[in-house]
């Protein structure tokens, strides 16, 4: 009899029992202990999953995969063998270059850059497209914009300082704002797999909106030591006003114990 | 006498039963829930959290899952009377859910003045099982259900007249009512008191145990914490197999709270106990 819920298929009866039969007898009819007489279904079960994460993006795959299909079929458009872009590649790219374009015009007005600056300017750019274009099939894809842009202002920012070009940062506060949140954004980029990922996963899969970090940080404020976080400790968020200070998050349906 | 399931000219052996496996029903996963994933047999819901609200969603979930309604306040343990309001409340939940069995907690929340906001392990005493029978008679004859009394975690050890297991026993006989036997409180208690969890599982009537708890533990300064917040350690499953392998166990939950996995997480972990249960009983 093999075991693991990979060959047999489940029937839960209208009493409440769930069996699990033989693949073999799906189609054949059955008793239950309540008395109740039902069919087998014929499909099997689901195989039972033995999965990992995607490296890339954080989809679930079967074990035996490397990355998911999606993730493969970037990574193949790299190869010099197969570089037609699809549409959504062609318009990630465009929007790359039209931001490069804009920071780079943004740049020469402000700080009346000579043509040595200008032509170091334009070739940084030429090298950030071409990173542009190889983050969009490495990495996902609404967190190569963030990347592209982060670039392109660090670059600028860069040059800019070290010709000693401050004209227009002063009086371009916000351009300043976006350098320093830029070079935020590249601190973070080895992260950003993870927390992309998984605001993605949660607002498309299942729309998880679970209490952050900050909220759940101030429940346990509360908390001084062991004899205070006993095992129901996170779970009362309730009428009783279980827990100090309770859950604050609105979309926290709450725990229970 | 009841009469064992059977497929139409096959062994017996064709036909496992199993205990369903399902989660505690949090909000958040309200739209995976109800697309019902093949991994969910059955759902729990905290009666708390439908006591102002919900009536609509709970009515969708009883058209789709077996339920089970669980308490957190109802305070069995505390002597005296318990509060009306709560227990008309908890009932009216119950009722709409159409639940297969109520369950609360072998503790106390509140005194007669001040709610304490935990639970709070009772003395294992004569008296507080004359309150803790007392109370569950009456939770059963308002609500008409079937109710089942789960063991709680406990940082303290107040002095006992009986052993846990024996003051179950003795609480599910008097009372006639089951045990919600979570296995992560056990292993949680059976680590911070350093006692022996099979042991003390063995000491208990497995014909009580109805449905399982389970989630993983936390261990943080030296104390093993119950959180809610992980994923099920090997040794929780290790655990769950064995009540699974000898008690009449009907459901399984798994109970996530905080900060809740993506789906793709819980659907795994639906998963794995599901084989483990398998296993379980196969063996």
């Amino acid at each position: 009899m093999s075991v693991g819920g990979s060959t047999r298929i489940k029937k839960i009866c209208t009493c409440g029992k769930k069996y699990l039969v033989r693949a073999e007898l799906g189609g054949k009819r059955g008793k239950c202990k309540c008395g109740s007489v039902f069919t087998v279904p014929k499909h099997a079960a689901k195989p039972a999953a033995r999965t990992k994460k995607c490296p890339w993006c954080s989809v679930k795959i079967e074990i035996s995969r490397v990355s998911c299909q999606d993730c493969e079929r970037r990574k193949m458009r790299t190869s010099l063998a197969n570089r037609t872009l699809p549409a959504v590649e062609w318009k990630i790219a465009s929007i790359a270059v039209t931001t490069a374009m804009l920071v780079l015009v943004c740049a020469i007005w402000q700080s009346y850059l000579n043509e040595t600056h200008f032509f170091l300017l334009y070739g940084c750019f030429l090298a950030l497209c071409f990173l542009g274009g190889i983050l969009t099939r490495v990495i996902g894809f609404t967190r190569k914009l963030v990347m592209v842009i982060a670039l392109g202002f660090i670059v600028v920012g860069a040059v800019r300082y070290s010709h000693d070009v401050t004209l227009g940062i002063q009086q371009f506060h916000g351009l300043r704002l976006m350098m320093v949140f830029g070079t935020i954004a590249i601190a973070l980029a080895p992260f950003i797999d993870v927390l992309l990922g998984g605001i993605e996963k949660r607002s498309e899969e299942s729309h998880l909106s679970n209490c952050s970090a900050a909220e759940w940080g101030n429940i346990r404020s509360g908390y001084s030591g062991p004899s205070i976080t006993p095992g129901y400790g996170s779970h009362y968020v309730g009428t009783s006003g279980f827990m100090a200070g309770g859950c604050t998050s609105s979309s926290c349906g709450g725990c229970a114990g | 006498m009841e009469l064992g399931a059977v497929i139409d000219g096959v062994d017996a052996d064709a036909l496992l039963e199993i205990p369903l496996v399902g989660l505690g029903f949090r909000e958040p996963l309200a739209d995976w829930i109800l697309s019902m994933p093949e991994e969910i047999d059955c759902l729990e819901l905290t009666a708390e959290h439908f006591f102002d609200h919900g009536e609509d969603l709970l009515e969708k979930l009883r058209d789709l899952y077996p339920l089970s309604v669980h308490g957190l306040g109802l305070s069995l343990g505390t002597p005296g009377a318990i509060d009306q309001e709560t227990l008309n409340q908890f009932q009216r939940v119950a009722d709409v859910a159409n639940a297969r069995w109520i369950s609360e907690h072998i503790a106390f929340t509140k005194t007669e003045d001040v709610d304490l906001g935990h639970l709070n392990p009772v003395p294992l005493t004569r008296k507080s099982l004359k309150v803790l029978v007392d109370h569950a008679r009456q939770v059963m004859d308002v609500c008409q259900r079937p109710l089942i009394l789960e063991n709680i975690t406990s940082y303290l050890r107040l002095p006992e007249e009986l052993l846990e297991a024996d003051f179950i026993n003795q609480l599910c006989q008097q009372a006639g009512a089951g045990l919600l036997l979570d296995v992560t409180n056990l292993y949680i208690n059976s680590c911070n008191h350093r006692f022996d969890a099979l042991e003390w599982l063995h000491r208990l009537e497995p014909s009580v145990i109805k449905q399982l708890h389970i989630v993983g533990y936390s261990y943080h300064d030296g104390v093993w914490h119950d959180r809610h917040c992980e994923p099920i350690q090997d040794e929780l499953l290790e655990l769950a197999a064995q009540v699974v392998s000898y008690a009449p166990v009907e459901s399984i939950i798994i109970e996530r709270d905080g900060v809740l996995p993506p789906v793709s997480e819980l659907e795994l972990e639906l998963q794995r106990v599901e084989d483990v249960c398998e296993t379980a009983r196969c063996s």
